[in-house]
């Protein structure tokens, strides 16, 4: 392997763990979408105790949660994805000193998993029936709670880069693998 | 209050988790991987099950059923769920019906019902509530006569006439007796114009369509209903006509609401809880990482607290709605510990299925409980539910 392959360990992609493009955060907003558009489109279409399901309070202000969760969401994948085009803005403190995409992959996953659970409901029993898409859209949800090591791995990480540590258990498993 | 329990209750949970442990779960993956959903069942676990009195224990002795009481059923639906929550409920489903027929069905009902049901192993009960347009609308009915089920029940001499169809119904492909209701008085409140009739599957002008094909509980038949100029005695009429309202009513529950259905989704859920905190223990005492178990991580640590402490909180739930429904005592726990059951069920398999993929591994049983568990959002612990459960308290 040529020398000049090995990464600058100054380079943003050495150094930038954590800031990395939130694609798969990206995904995981668009499974929340997908979700929201179908549980709002059936909350006007479906009528129960004699009005839209959406007029209820208990559906109305769980399709707003749904909404709140899911602008913050994209609100914190955009940050996210602005730092890392923007990979100064860290270095003049215009944005905190965090791994924000890490950040934003842990939000999301919890607010998006969440989200189409709660959009699942609206639907009640077609809410888990293969031939509508809500159940895979929990499912997918799900999946992405569990994406690369996990939640519980991503806040550890986030707590190192917090204090700017390295856990020895992480360093042991690295070793060990 | 002595939660000890009797040596005849003892004596039902082991025999239901030797049976558990021996004949279900070796089944279990298996038949929840079947893609087609109709294939999804097995007449042989129901016969062997039969034979061990899981589907006829809830009949009254004096009907040459078991007879057992509540604290016994939750027993073993959660030492059955424990194994396989489906197969739990579809011997359950029976016993829910076996409490409507002793509580509602006249003697002569009674005779004509009760022993064909207890003599043949394969003999399993429903009931047909829900239709396409009409779910949350039974739950809690508006007074609008147009909000509700719609099929339709005309009495022409010593028949009923009935037409229109049902969904989701539990049991439809499989069952052979079906309480049915339906609107005898289309201009009055649901309460108010609905008879409910026992359908029996051969019952001419009744058929059942597809078999839903749902994400969790594979094993468990939720079919359409279709009748179409289905013809039943009146003699098959349970109750007074226009007062199909019999579990609240004239049925003589006294425990606030559904007589049996609230406490057996929550005890259901129990069991599934005990299969996912026995699987997180295993893996945290077993599984290393970076030469360490994985029990000796804090995060590890306080999931499975959470886990544990959910669970136990559910069985102490389900233990006291099982004694207060023993003893007539009229509360509104039996639902509230329904909808806490949908709470701790997903949170518990969700941690189970969190700890394993934290640990690398795709386990398809921890898959499944957590697919299972989404079941309870719509049976037990959505909004309406919790609204249902809440006027109970407002009473």
């Amino acid at each position: 392997m040529p020398g000049e392959n090995l990464l600058d360990a100054d380079s943003p992609l050495a150094t930038g763990a954590g800031r990395h493009i939130p694609q798969d955060q990206a995904l995981n907003l668009g499974i929340g979408r997908a979700a929201y558009e179908a549980a709002l489109d059936y909350a006007q279409l479906r009528t129960q105790g004699g009005r839209r399901i959406i007029e209820h309070q208990a559906i109305g202000a769980k399709l707003a949660e749904i909404a709140i969760r899911l602008e913050v969401v994209r609100a914190a994948i955009w940050q996210a994805a602005w730092a890392s085009d923007h990979p100064d803005a860290f270095a003049d403190r215009s944005l905190p000193d965090l791994p924000l995409t890490t950040i934003a992959a842990v939000f999301a996953s919890e607010a998006i998993y969440r989200a189409a659970k709660d959009a699942a409901e609206c639907f009640g029993a077609m809410g888990v029936m293969r031939d509508m898409p809500l159940q895979k859209y929990v499912h997918d949800a799900l999946v992405c709670l569990h994406s690369g090591a996990g939640n519980s791995d991503a806040k550890l990480r986030i707590a190192e880069a917090l204090a700017r540590y390295r856990r020895p258990a992480s360093a042991a498993v690295l070793a060990a693998e | 209050m002595d939660f000890t329990l009797s040596n005849e209750q003892r004596s039902w949970q082991m025999t239901a988790r030797k049976f558990a442990e021996e004949e279900i779960r070796p089944i279990s993956l298996e038949r929840d991987e079947i893609v087609d959903p109709r294939e999804t069942f097995d007449w042989e676990i129901i016969k062997k099950g039969s034979k061990l009195g899981f589907r006829t224990m809830a009949v009254p002795k004096e009907w040459g059923g078991h007879g057992t009481d509540f604290v016994t059923q939750a027993l073993v639906m959660a030492e059955l769920a424990k194994a396989d929550s489906a197969i739990s409920k579809t011997f359950s489903q029976c016993w829910k019906w076996s409490h409507l027929i002793a509580a509602a069905c006249s003697e002569e009902q009674k005779r004509r019902f009760l022993k064909p049901f207890l003599e043949d192993d394969t003999f399993l009960l429903g009931k047909g509530i829900s239709e396409p347009s009409a779910g949350s609308d039974n739950r809690l009915p508006p007074d609008d006569p147009k909000a509700g089920l719609k099929l339709r029940a005309e009495r022409h001499g010593d028949e009923w006439i009935l037409n229109g169809e049902k969904c989701f119904i539990a049991n439809a492909s499989v069952g052979k007796l079906f309480f049915i209701d339906a609107r005898t008085d289309p201009n009055a409140p649901l309460k108010q114009g609905t008879t409910m009739f026992l359908v029996p599957r051969d019952t001419p002008g009744f058929r059942i369509g597809k078999v839903f094909n749902k994400s969790g509980w594979r094993f468990y038949q939720n079919g359409e209903m279709i009748f179409e100029n289905a013809r039943v005695p009146h003699a098959n009429v349970v109750g007074p006509v226009n007062g199909s309202d019999m579990k609240a009513q004239q049925a003589g529950d006294r425990t606030g609401g559904d007589l049996f259905g609230d406490l057996e989704l929550a005890a259901n859920a129990l069991g599934v809880c005990d299969d996912a905190c026995g699987m997180a223990l295993a893996l945290a005492r077993t599984k290393k990482q970076g030469g360490r178990v994985l029990f000796e991580q804090q995060l590890v640590q306080l999931k499975l607290n959470r886990m544990h402490l959910l669970t136990e909180a559910l069985r102490s739930f389900v233990m006291r709605v099982a004694w207060e429904h023993d003893h007539k005592v009229h509360s509104a726990n039996a639902g509230l510990a329904m909808n806490f059951s949908t709470d701790v069920i997903q949170e518990v398999t969700e941690l189970n299925l969190d700890l394993h993929a934290g640990a690398g591994i795709f386990d398809r049983r921890a898959d499944k409980l957590a697919r299972d568990a989404i079941i309870w959002s719509h049976l037990a612990g959505d909004s309406v539910q919790r609204m249902k459960a809440t006027r109970r308290l407002g009473k």
